[in-house]
């Protein structure tokens, strides 16, 4: 015992040494995760310029859509409808900017859930009218949000203005309706008061790269923003994970036809959010700076100038898209498709790329068990 | 390892395991292992408790040893995503722990029969778990010794700053240097603390650095029972004297029976044997990795059973498409309609599972689309330690006719090494 240890250890050395010398086939990349980069400038520019101004439109926009959804219910008239279907589309439009900002305030009351789940299951909200069931809260039901409102402006009957008017004529559908409207004006209140009130300091002072940072929530809302455009918005529509058979219905808006603004609208959120334009426009501290403060690159090429590059060439390939995107997946289908694959191919970027040069701890698919 | 299976069945995750995913990953050669229903598994956890229970109490020891193997190990053979360095510790003293007479001494089986009783057992026996351990510490400081580990602090400068805000050493952990600082030192224990502990005179120090070093991963990360198997399993390196003090001071002194343990001569060969060939694998499989091409973090052949613990932080994602040839149709895949979210990020790092699931896509997809020969192939991008992606699997091969074996897989991209992202 007494020879065998120097014996183990000059070979312990030896094989130390041997090693630390010429495996260095990993890249020379020197000391990643280091960056001087202000992490509580840009929550702040994003909390105070981009989610608390988007709140802001959202609760503005709900507002307007109930009290002309009160006026039409009140008195159903072409008009009112006009004027109903006009605020409906502007609060629609405004949730795309801040569908992305789906934790903390958002994540208590499971805000994209009961907004917008969809494809609507028609037969389960006519039932939920039916039954006078004004409880808008569960997250797994879709006979609710934003997809019923479609439906009852511009849905029921055969969808004309005359049928509609005729149709809330019936004191429950004018009833659903109000509730409808209601709640997500209460809604996007209590998520923008709580912004206001004590979230965006405890958001802005969030630092560092832990699962549950603000860094990591906001990469990982991006994210799951991201997918829905890809999947649920496009994706599912254009056949792309049904064999190329295409499913119409199941756009996000099938009835008032806005489905490709919204899409369109929610790209556009999430690359603005990126590059951290404000809402004025002015640039200011964006995921695209810590980016470059990293220097990261990939394939010889700046990271964040392949990503600025593919929000172009996505964007384009949508606007190609000829609306209503319900037709164009079975008329244009190789727009759409193109579109979807222009979308897709930002994911590698933002989902694996981002993180791992930021080195975020990506952990928020908790494990079952331990890990080692 | 009773308060393991106990914690398994305490937690709920025997169904989240055995309940929720529809497809097991299989390890190579054992394909035929199923797992039971998600009650069926409660009673096999069951029985790892109630048999390390009796290891440890030294009742119906032969029997509880091997019946702790044989269910613990089949749990472990269920589904590869679950695989884990330390629970591949666990199986091999379980395996070895069978033959060892580890309950002719203070055990209920003295009690239980007087005659069982000795006090000293061939050296060998204590040399047999002395060498396992030191296997483990030697290969896993072994596998540190890699640029990445050293010159990056990869991955601990991703891990450690999550805890920053741990009181006192959180604003440390947070300094760039302290990964360099647990990297190295890290290393250096793993590398010399079997020697450490078999040196009388370093032994104290080297098991108060074994008890440190220990606690702290079991606090820094989720690792679950390892540390304390570790901090247990070290005890043994000291001499029969130490624990004959503690045992007298149990009140259960030495006994002056004074009889010694010895192997029948038949059987001792037949030991001796099995030992060297054992203990050769040991020491292959860790090495297997040079007979592959490339980097074994990125390809992960011979990755598994070589100790190479928290070597990789590593993200990916697998987007495989299956194509009808007859039709040309294609679909893209949502693989949260057939794994579970943990499943799929395992899987998506890792070229032989990439393979199974591909395989059962062709079959889910035959089976329930009636599509004849469907081909599969994958859009896969993986990062590794702090870098840009890079892509894992060849998009140009339909994995559905590529078959799983040994041998270096053509469809595994090599990792390019100057595609880097450049810090300053």
């Amino acid at each position: 015992m007494r020879l065998l240890k120097p014996i183990f250890c000059f070979a312990g050395l030896a094989a130390f040494l041997l090693f630390a010398g010429c495996e260095d086939d990993m890249g020379g990349a020197q000391r990643p995760c280091e960056s001087d980069f202000d992490q509580q400038a840009l929550f702040a520019h994003t909390a105070d310029e981009i989610i608390l101004p988007g709140y802001t439109a959202l609760e503005m926009s709900a507002n307007n859509l109930h009290a002309a959804a009160f006026d039409f219910a009140e008195a159903p008239s072409t008009q009112t409808l006009a004027d109903a279907r006009e605020a409906f589309e502007a609060a629609y439009l405004s949730w795309q900017q801040v569908a992305q900002f789906g934790f903390g305030p958002a994540e208590a009351v499971a805000l994209r859930a009961t907004l917008n789940n969809f494809p609507l299951n028609i037969s389960a909200l006519e039932s939920k009218i039916e039954g006078e069931d004004y409880d808008f809260t569960n997250p797994n039901t879709f006979d609710k949000g934003f997809p019923a409102l479609d439906y009852l402006l511009y849905g029921v009957g055969d969808g004309s203005v005359e049928a509609v008017t005729e149709q809330f004529a019936d004191a429950k559908y004018a009833t659903f309706l109000t509730e409808q409207t209601a709640f997500i004006a209460d809604a996007a209140k209590s998520v923008s008061d709580a912004w206001r009130n004590e979230y965006r300091d405890q958001f802005v002072v969030n630092e560092g790269t832990a699962a549950g940072a603000s860094l990591s929530q906001i990469i990982n809302g991006l994210n799951e923003h991201y997918e829905m455009i890809k999947r649920d918005k496009i994706g599912i529509p254009a056949g792309v994970v049904t064999l190329g058979f295409t499913n119409p219905d199941k756009v996000e808006a099938p009835h008032s036809g806005l489905s490709l603004a919204l899409a369109q609208r929610a790209l556009l959120a999430a690359e603005r959010f990126y590059l951290g334009t404000g809402q004025n426009g002015q640039n200011g501290p964006g995921l695209d700076d810590y980016l470059e403060s990293v220097n990261a690159t990939k394939e010889g090429e700046s990271l964040n100038a392949r990503i600025q590059q593919q929000f172009e060439t996505a964007k384009a390939a949508l606007e190609a898209v000829p609306a209503p995107l319900r037709t164009a997946v079975d008329d244009s289908n190789d727009l759409v498709v193109t579109a979807y694959n222009e979308i897709t191919k930002q994911i590698v970027n933002i989902k694996t790329d981002m993180p791992s040069v930021l080195c975020v701890a990506i952990t928020y698919i908790d494990n079952p068990s331990d890990s080692d | 390892m009773a308060t393991g299976a106990f914690r398994f069945m305490a937690s709920g995750w025997i169904e989240r395991l055995y309940g929720e995913p529809d497809f097991f990953f299989k390890f190579y050669g054992f394909e035929w292992v199923e797992p039971l229903s998600v009650a069926g598994m409660y009673w096999v956890y069951g029985i790892i408790g109630l048999s390390a229970l009796g290891i440890m109490l030294g009742l119906f020891y032969r029997w509880s040893a091997l019946v702790f193997w044989l269910s613990f190990t089949y749990t472990e053979l269920t589904d590869v995503t679950n695989y884990l360095n330390h629970y591949y510790l666990v199986v091999l003293l379980g395996l070895l722990l069978i033959f060892l007479p580890a309950h002719r001494r203070f055990s209920l089986d003295v009690w239980r029969k007087p005659s069982l009783r000795v006090e000293t057992v061939p050296a060998w026996c204590i040399y047999v778990i002395m060498l396992q351990v030191g296997v483990v510490y030697f290969f896993a400081g072994f596998a540190k010794l890699s640029a990445d580990w050293l010159f990056r602090a990869m991955p601990l400068v991703v891990w450690l700053p999550t805890k920053a805000d741990w009181p006192l050493v959180g604003t440390f952990f947070a300094q760039p240097w302290a990964a360099y600082v647990f990297s190295w030192a890290g290393a250096l224990y793993d590398l010399t603390i079997p020697f450490l502990l078999l040196g009388r005179r370093t032994r104290p120090w080297a098991y108060a650095a074994v008890v440190v070093f220990h606690v702290l991963t079991k606090l820094l990360f989720n690792i679950g029972l390892f540390p304390f198997i570790m901090i247990f399993n070290t005890l043994i390196f000291f001499p029969a004297a130490v624990h004959e003090r503690w045992l007298g001071k149990l009140g259960y002194g030495s006994g002056a029976t004074g009889k010694k343990m010895i192997f029948p001569k038949a059987q001792m060969s037949l030991l001796r044997t099995g030992l060297i060939v054992y203990f050769a694998i040991q020491f292959l499989l860790p090495l297997r990795y040079l007979c592959y091409p490339g980097n074994v973090l990125w390809t992960e052949e011979g990755y598994r059973f070589a100790w190479r613990v928290m070597l990789v932080e590593k993200v990916g994602q697998a987007i495989f498409t299956v194509r009808d040839p007859q039709t040309g149709r294609q679909s893209e895949v949502n693989n949260l309609d057939y794994l579970t979210a943990y499943q799929e990020k395992q899987m998506a790092i890792q070229p032989d599972l990439i393979l199974q699931y591909a395989h059962h896509l062709a079959r889910v997809y035959q089976r329930d689309y009636g599509i004849a020969n469907p081909e599969v192939t994958v859009d896969c991008f993986v990062a590794l330690n702090g870098r840009a992606s890079q892509r894992l699997i060849s998009p140009n091969f339909n994995l559905a006719t590529e078959t799983d074996h040994l041998m270096p897989k053509p469809w595994i991209l090599p990792f390019r090494q100057n595609e880097i992202i450049t810090q300053r």
